[in-house]
């Protein structure tokens, strides 16, 4: 067990991050409240399977947030116009976002840095157009309103702290898989041919099925968080997986650090602490976290938050070193 | 039916011209930081925002087209000087750092000019040209016009001065350059300052034929970024004429398709050209994109 443990080092940071979600219902005193939790609990699981797309592949995704959106869209048609229970609605979302992000993915097998950010900036904009005008489906600008509550079992989830129950677990354990599937074999591959691709394939790694296999993972996740989004507003519209949406999420990703597993949590918590404190002015987060990754990619490479950690201990370590000497 | 045809061609025409003209933006700053500008489609709007303005304040129109630029390019040198300096040598974070400011640049436009689109009467009062069976506005014709004027005006910088060969070469040998006492940074912020410039442009143009939302940013550096694509990146001479070629064939398209897919028109030729032949259709160079 303890060698397990080990070899999987990113399990103790979903560990912690489990024991701060139960934490959470502690200091919360009423249902929006909740709704706010909840959306932090969605948005840290989008942002750790971009990070696995950004920092373990070296790929770049700029569509991510019409991913998600694709995933609440199956949802949230599944249960309210063809009666599908929760539940499978929310197979059938992560399965779409999986096949979405391989058809995303795709050029990822030609193209490199920004080409492919444009590649990826491209189908993202056609998933929203496709939102837009296929009205019959998706309501068109105006979207679908009456989204069926979350049920299992016969247990509809309608209240809002029982729906952020329903989240906490579920991201829990998606996130214990992401962990498992980082120190894996497959995430150790992946960090293999981002460094670089031609001696990788010497090793026998074949470059082509990891690069999907990280977008084909990271979709799917992204798939399921839409489906979670769809039962908690209850209400979807394009307006809430624009590009916009996915730059942020890149956003959140860098500022995280890009190979940081805990770096993505925290900037999570961040985003949503900072989006509840500008609540009136929606758009002035994205005005502060536009300028936290012009900075980020500008003065610290490799993520804002790991830079700063880094600062602290090296100001901890000189100040030991004088008092030894 | 042949009236239709030459419509459609015309409008493409005038719609390429503008896709052409941003897409030249993108084209210098890439072939002097290896970088995509990711910001390209904002300076278009910000530049239409800013020149609708200083009409509204009382300014001719052609005094604000020539303003507006301005005022955006001092603006975009000075961020190039105080921060993309510092990664204009690594393309992969100058993208980063421009798709950040591309998030700025719209959040700004939208607390500035609000929700609603906007646009400005015509330049003209609306006077017409008759061409063959299909007609124009003179504000088309000042979109083609100015188009083929800049065109030219920049076919001469690339093929013939020193100034433009440079701005290649910063790229492509950047040692020898530097060797030659050619100063890199220099060289990208004057790319920067020239798209800029030539991306405001376009939008102050446009903005008497069409309705410009703070998002509208996205969309438009897309089809530029296509229009570049379609004629090769490298060569900012030809971009125009890919630019044309997206035009024509998206205002074609409405033939085939509803109104609303119009745009995945040129999403999707985008695609396939990115993926299938990434060098570009109307690119000599066999050189793989990396």
């Amino acid at each position: 067990m303890r060698r397990f443990l080990k070899n999987h080092p990113h399990l103790k940071v979903v560990a912690a991050y489990a024991i701060f979600l139960s934490v959470i219902p502690l200091f919360i005193f009423n249902d929006y409240y909740y709704a706010t939790a909840s959306v932090f609990v969605i948005n840290s699981l989008l942002i750790v399977s971009l990070m696995i797309i950004i920092g373990y592949a070296g790929q770049i995704s700029i569509a991510h947030g019409a991913v998600y959106g694709v995933g609440a869209y199956v949802s949230a048609i599944l249960t309210t116009k063809y009666e599908f229970p929760f539940f499978a609605a929310f197979i059938f979302s992560a399965v779409a976002g999986f096949l979405v992000s391989i058809l995303i993915g795709a050029p990822s097998l030609r193209l490199k840095g920004h080409y492919l950010a444009m590649a990826t900036l491209g189908f993202g904009e056609i998933i929203i157009i496709l939102f837009q005008e296929l009205d019959f489906l998706t309501g068109g600008v105006n979207g679908l309103t009456g989204i069926k509550p979350a049920g299992i079992f016969g247990h509809s989830f309608v209240r809002l702290p029982d729906y952020y129950a329903l989240v906490s677990v579920i991201a829990v354990f998606i996130l214990a898989l992401l962990a498992l599937f980082v120190d894996s074999r497959f995430g150790r591959a992946l960090r293999a041919i981002k460094s670089s691709e031609v001696a990788s394939s010497v090793l026998g790694l074949n470059p082509t099925y990891y690069k999907l296999l990280a977008f084909a993972v990271a979709g799917s996740v992204a798939g399921a968080c839409g489906s979670l989004y769809a039962h908690l507003d209850r209400f979807i519209s394009p307006s809430s997986f624009s590009i916009s949406l996915s730059v942020m999420l890149v956003a959140m990703v860098m500022v995280g650090g890009e190979e940081s597993f805990s770096g993505s949590l925290v900037s999570a918590l961040l985003f949503s602490l900072l989006n509840e404190y500008v609540r009136q002015f929606q758009e002035m987060s994205q005005l502060i976290f536009g300028a936290g990754l012009f900075i980020a990619s500008v003065y610290f490479r490799g993520g804002l938050l790991p830079s700063i950690t880094r600062f602290f201990f090296r100001i901890r370590r000189s100040a030991g070193g004088q008092v030894a000497s | 039916m042949s009236e239709t045809l030459i419509q459609l061609v015309l409008s493409g025409i005038v719609l390429g011209s503008i896709y052409g003209l941003i897409g030249i933006g993108f084209s210098t700053v890439h072939s002097s930081t290896g970088a995509i500008n990711f910001a390209q489609g904002e300076f278009a709007v910000i530049g239409a925002f800013l020149c609708i303005t200083l009409v509204g304040a009382g300014l001719p129109f052609f005094l604000s087209s020539l303003l507006s630029p301005l005022v955006l390019t001092a603006i975009v040198v000075l961020i190039f000087v105080f921060f993309l300096r510092r990664v204009a040598g690594d393309p992969l974070y100058l993208v980063v750092a421009t798709i950040a400011l591309s998030l700025i640049m719209r959040t700004i436009a939208l607390h500035l000019w609000g929700r609603e689109p906007l646009g400005i009467s015509s330049a003209f009062e609306g006077k017409m040209l008759k061409i063959l069976d299909g007609t124009l506005t003179y504000d088309q014709l000042l979109v083609i016009a100015s188009a083929s004027f800049l065109y030219m005006v920049l076919f001469l910088i690339f093929s013939k001065t020193f100034t433009g060969r440079a701005m290649k070469a910063v790229v492509e040998e950047r040692e020898i350059a530097m060797a030659s006492g050619l100063n890199p940074v220099f060289y990208q912020g004057l790319s920067f300052a020239l798209g800029a410039f030539i991306g405001a442009f376009s939008g102050c143009i446009l903005s008497p034929i069409a309705m410009l939302s703070y998002f509208s940013g996205g969309l438009l550096g897309l089809k530029g970024f296509a229009s570049a694509v379609l004629a090769g990146l490298e060569e900012p001479q030809k971009v125009i004429f890919g630019g044309i070629a997206l035009g024509i064939v998206e205002s074609f398209a409405v033939l085939l398709v509803p109104s609303g897919y119009k745009d995945m028109v040129a999403l999707i030729l985008l695609l396939l050209v990115l993926t299938l032949k990434p060098e570009g259709i109307l690119s000599k160079n066999r050189k793989r994109m990396a």
